[in-house]
């Protein structure tokens, strides 16, 4: 027989399942530090093409006079002083990326615990009948 | 107002019935006018500066997702660019591409508000933006509008300095780009733009969150005073050349389709019709589940008056009512 609870609880679980749950398992496929390190080492990919982009507009600015004082000036300490603010750039959007995800990580495990436990409770509804 | 109720819930009552449809045609309406706009604000590439082509790419927006748009608009951009002269589309193509790596893959939700803040521009009513986003978005919509804001601060630059770029020697290659640089970064008209609109989108987001009376209102009014305020102090300050008159109707305007957005949005869970497939041991289910009305419409009333008579006057008047449960 068809029951009436049964049916909301699995048309509930399943549009769950179709919309946000597809992505949260996905999430809840990796341990919670796996996740986020991943993550945060996609961002730090991502952030080293974007100050690529971001030096490279910069050079290109003073194009002339770059290439008339690179003769002069001491490339070692223009690189390291690049090489800082490379760092201090992928630094703060790292800390960034690190606390986005993990707590997108924190709240698709609280959507998981409550959709397991409507499993639960569903396959108590299939018990008692 | 229980009128307004009623035609809000007749409103979502289509929307919810026809939904499959409508929102392909949101959608298509959505693209199509960004895409036009695009042609009409930078038609340098004859090619691609055809209504065909922008039906078709429309046409294929709607049935992709929404962001999909925002990579075509994009896309038309940089081409248009690129047949005025190679530096500008060298430009923009490193702005959206900076947006796209930094910002957007922490938020694909927000993207379409990056379209919608040009096409707000052009419609000469942008202060929307900041306080619907305020509104129904959270704080980290200011990002999302800023890039709006850059995006059409660029284009404007770009149309408004493209006779000088065009006259501009080929050799001139760095001049030109330093020439664009210069232009967009120096453009203060955008910054105090920029800082009104994360302005007004904070102040409207932490006043609709507080707990009293009217919050979403107060929100809306303190929001759009703020954002005159901010854009009227950068004028003196900075000597932006902005329309006093134009800044304050925009703001009156944006802020009534602020209250009609609040109508539409406030309390409301806009839950959508689901349709779900799934199996037990027994049955194999196909569900939809539309969510309920909240308000209940009128139905017709039917009064029905018999002849009286004085002696049982206990029959006078029957009254038959109809539905009128107000569940809330």
């Amino acid at each position: 027989m068809l029951n009436k609870d049964r049916v909301i609880l699995m048309t509930k679980m399943a549009s769950y399942e179709e919309h946000e749950g597809k992505k949260n398992a996905s999430v809840m496929n990796y341990f919670r530090g796996d996740y986020v390190w991943f993550q945060v080492l996609k961002s730090v990919i991502y952030g080293t093409f974007a100050f690529g982009i971001m030096f490279g507009m910069y050079i290109f600015y003073d194009f002339e006079i770059f290439m008339t004082d690179i003769y002069k000036m001491d490339l070692f300490q223009f690189g390291k002083s690049v090489l800082i603010k490379y760092l201090l750039v992928i630094g703060i959007y790292s800390i960034i990326s690190y606390a986005i995800y993990a707590y997108r990580y924190a709240k698709a495990q609280k959507k998981m615990k409550l959709y397991i436990s409507n499993l639960n409770r569903l396959a108590g509804m299939y018990d008692k009948t | 107002m229980t009128s307004l109720l009623v035609a809000k819930q007749y409103i979502k009552k289509i929307y919810g019935k026809y939904e499959v449809y409508l929102v392909p045609l949101l959608k298509f309406l959505i693209s199509f006018i960004c895409f036009l706009l695009v042609n009409a604000n930078l038609g340098y590439m004859n090619k691609i500066n055809n209504i065909a082509i922008v039906l078709v790419l429309a046409l294929m927006c709607s049935f992709m997702p929404s962001n999909f748009v925002i990579i075509v608009a994009a896309a038309l951009v940089v081409a248009h660019l690129y047949a005025l002269s190679l530096e500008c589309a060298i430009v923009a193509l490193a702005i959206f591409l900076l947006m796209f790596l930094l910002y957007f893959r922490f938020s694909p939700k927000d993207m379409l508000v990056v379209v919608l803040t040009p096409i707000c521009f052009w419609l000469k009513i942008p202060y929307v933006i900041p306080i619907s986003m305020g509104l129904i978005g959270t704080p980290t919509s200011a990002v999302s509008t800023a890039c709006g804001v850059i995006v059409y601060y660029l284009i404007a630059y770009i149309r408004q300095s493209a006779t000088t770029l065009v006259s501009m020697e080929t050799e001139e290659v760095t001049a030109k780009f330093r020439y664009l640089i210069d232009g967009i970064l120096n453009n203060k008209g955008m910054i105090v733009t920029l800082v009104a609109f994360t302005a007004t989108i904070i102040l409207v987001y932490l006043l609709r969150r507080l707990s009293m009376d009217h919050s979403w209102t107060i929100a809306i009014i303190a929001g759009a005073l703020v954002n005159v305020m901010i854009l009227l102090v950068g004028d003196l300050m900075f000597d932006t050349n902005v329309s006093i008159a134009g800044i304050i109707i925009g703001t009156i305007v944006s802020a009534i389709i602020a209250v009609v957005i609040q109508f539409f949005e406030f309390n409301v869970d806009y839950s959508r019709t689901e349709k779900v497939q799934f199996e037990d041991d027994e049955y194999y289910y196909y569900v939809k589940a539309v969510p309920k009305v909240t308000v209940a419409t009128p139905e017709r009333k039917v009064k029905q008056i018999n002849s009286q008579k004085r002696t049982r006057p206990s029959q006078g008047v029957r009254t038959v009512d109809g539905r009128s449960s107000t569940k809330k």
